[in-house]
C-alpha cells in the first residue's frame, strides 16, 4: 500500500496561481493535490522561476515532493531517462477516451454493444488488431480466471489476480489483465470505467460467484475488447468485458454496466456515466470521472494484487 | 501527534467526494472504488467530517484508520 513521503516525480503543470496576497499555488496534471513552495529562500526563488517557466513552455519538470504538507521541496529540468518514464506513464491528449451519461432503462442492447454503429470512440481507431471470435475472447478470459487467488495455484503469472476480492482492487486486476491480453495474446485492449457520481446513485452488485452478498461502489474498471463475430456473411464488431470477478464468460458491454444496478440490492442502484479509455487508463483521479491516473510499469497493479489476495468477499 | 505507517487499518486516500446520507456520511477516495461510510454517532464525528472536507477541497490524501483491517467504516482520519 502506497505510503506518503516525499516523492520525486516528473510533472507538468496545469497552472500557477495566487488565491491571495503573498500565496502561490502550482497544480500539476498528474495530481489532484495543490501544492505550494516553502518559505521564501534562493531556492525557493529559483525553483518559482523554472515552475513558471515550465507551465509558459509546457513543458514537465523533476520535482520533488511532500505530499503531507502539500510543498514542492525542490525543482529541477529533468534528464533523459526521466523524460522517458514520463512519457510512459501520461496519457497523450490524442489518445484520452470517451466518457457518456448513460440511462439503462432505455439503453438498447440489440445495438449499443456494436462497435461503429452505436458504441464510437476515437480511441478505438488508433489499435486495429480486434479479437477475431468468441471462441479467442473465451479463451483470454479463461487464461486471465485460471490465475485467480482463489484456484491455489500453480500461476503463469505472478502475482496472482484476486478475483475473490471484488470490495476492492477492480483497477489492479483489469491492468493486470491488459497486460496479459497485449503481452499475451497481443490484441487491442480498452479498460471500460462506470461511475454512480450523479446525486445518490451507487453501483451496486450482487456477488454471485463469491457467496451472494451485494457489494457496492462509486466506481468499477475492467479491459474492454473489440471482438468480431460472424453472422454468414455479415461480420460485426462487438465490445465486450472481461470480467471474471463477475462472470464466467466475456459479457457485452451493456451486461456488464446492467450487472451493476442491481436494485434488490440497493434502491439507489444505477450507473451515472461510463467510460472507455486507453488500457493505459489506471483509476480516476478526479470524481467526474474524466481524468485518470496511469501505472506503466505495473508497480502499484502488482503490490495491490500481493495485499489482496487472501481476503474474500462475502461474511 | 505521530502517524502510523499505513496498514491493512489505515490507509493513504485523497477524498474524492463526500455524500450525506441518514445515518453516514459516504466517503468517496480516488484511490478505491469503495464507498465508505463515516457514522454520524462517532464520538468524534464532527472533527472527522470536518477534516474530511478539507483534504477534499485542497485534494489533499489523509491518513484513514478503518475500525477493522480492509473494512468501509471509518474511525479516524489524520491530516498530515
Amino acid at each position: 500500500m502506497a505510503q506518503i513521503k516525499e516523492e520525486t516525480a516528473v510533472v507538468s503543470l496545469a497552472a500557477v496561481r495566487s488565491p491571495r496576497r503573498g500565496v502561490t499555488e502550482y497544480l500539476f496534471l498528474e495530481r489532484q493535490q495543490i501544492f505550494t513552495l516553502p518559505a521564501a529562500g534562493a531556492r525557493s526563488a529559483d525553483s518559482a522561476r523554472l515552475l513558471s517557466r515550465a507551465l509558459r513552455e509546457q513543458a514537465p519538470v523533476k520535482a520533488v515532493l511532500d505530499p503531507r504538507r502539500g510543498e514542492i521541496l525542490s525543482v529541477d529540468p529533468p534528464g533523459p531517462e526521466d523524460l522517458e518514464v514520463f512519457r510512459r506513464g501520461r496519457i497523450p491528449p490524442e489518445e484520452r477516451g470517451t466518457t457518456r451519461a448513460v440511462d439503462l432503462a432505455r439503453l438498447d442492447p440489440t445495438t449499443f454493444d456494436v462497435v461503429d454503429l452505436k458504441l464510437k470512440a476515437p480511441i478505438f481507431r488508433l489499435c486495429k488488431r480486434t479479437i477475431p471470435d468468441y471462441a479467442t475472447a473465451k479463451k483470454i478470459f479463461d487464461f486471465c480466471a485460471k490465475q485467480g487467488c482463489y484456484l491455489g495455484g500453480p500461476f503463469d503469472i505472478t502475482p496472482c489476480i484476486p478475483f475473490q476480492y471484488v470490495i476492492d482492487g477492480c483497477y489492479a486486476r483489469a491492468h493486470k489483465m491488459r497486460r496479459i491480453i497485449t503481452t499475451k495474446y497481443r490484441y487491442c485492449c480498452e479498460k471500460v470505467f462506470s461511475f454512480a457520481n450523479q446525486g445518490n446513485d451507487t453501483l451496486a452488485v450482487k456477488a454471485d460467484k463469491w457467496g451472494g452478498c451485494c457489494v457496492y461502489w462509486w466506481y468499477h474498471v475492467a479491459p474492454l475488447v473489440r471482438v468480431r463475430v460472424r453472422f454468414g456473411k455479415l461480420s460485426l464488431t462487438f465490445a465486450m468485458v472481461i470480467d471474471p470477478g463477475m462472470f464466467d464468460q466475456p459479457v457485452l458491454l451493456s451486461t456488464w454496466l446492467a450487472a451493476q444496478a442491481n436494485t434488490g440490492c440497493s434502491p439507489n442502484a444505477n450507473v451515472s456515466m461510463y467510460s472507455i479509455q486507453p488500457g493505459s487508463a489506471y483509476w480516476p483521479t478526479d470524481f467526474s470521472g474524466t481524468a485518470f491516473g496511469t501505472d506503466p510499469n505495473y508497480a502499484l497493479t502488482d503490490g495491490t494484487l500481493t495485499n489482496y489476495q487472501n481476503l474474500t468477499t462475502c461474511p | 501527534m505521530p502517524v502510523d505507517g499505513p496498514d491493512d487499518r489505515r490507509r493513504d486516500l485523497t477524498p474524492a467526494h463526500v455524500r450525506e446520507r441518514a445515518d453516514v456520511v459516504e466517503v468517496m477516495f480516488a484511490e478505491s472504488p469503495r464507498i465508505f461510510r463515516l457514522s454520524r454517532s462517532h464520538a468524534d464525528f464532527d472533527r472527522l467530517s470536518s477534516a474530511l472536507r478539507a483534504s477534499l477541497a485542497a485534494g489533499r490524501a489523509v491518513r484513514v484508520t478503518l475500525t477493522v483491517p480492509h473494512g468501509g467504516d471509518i474511525d479516524d482520519v489524520q491530516v498530515p
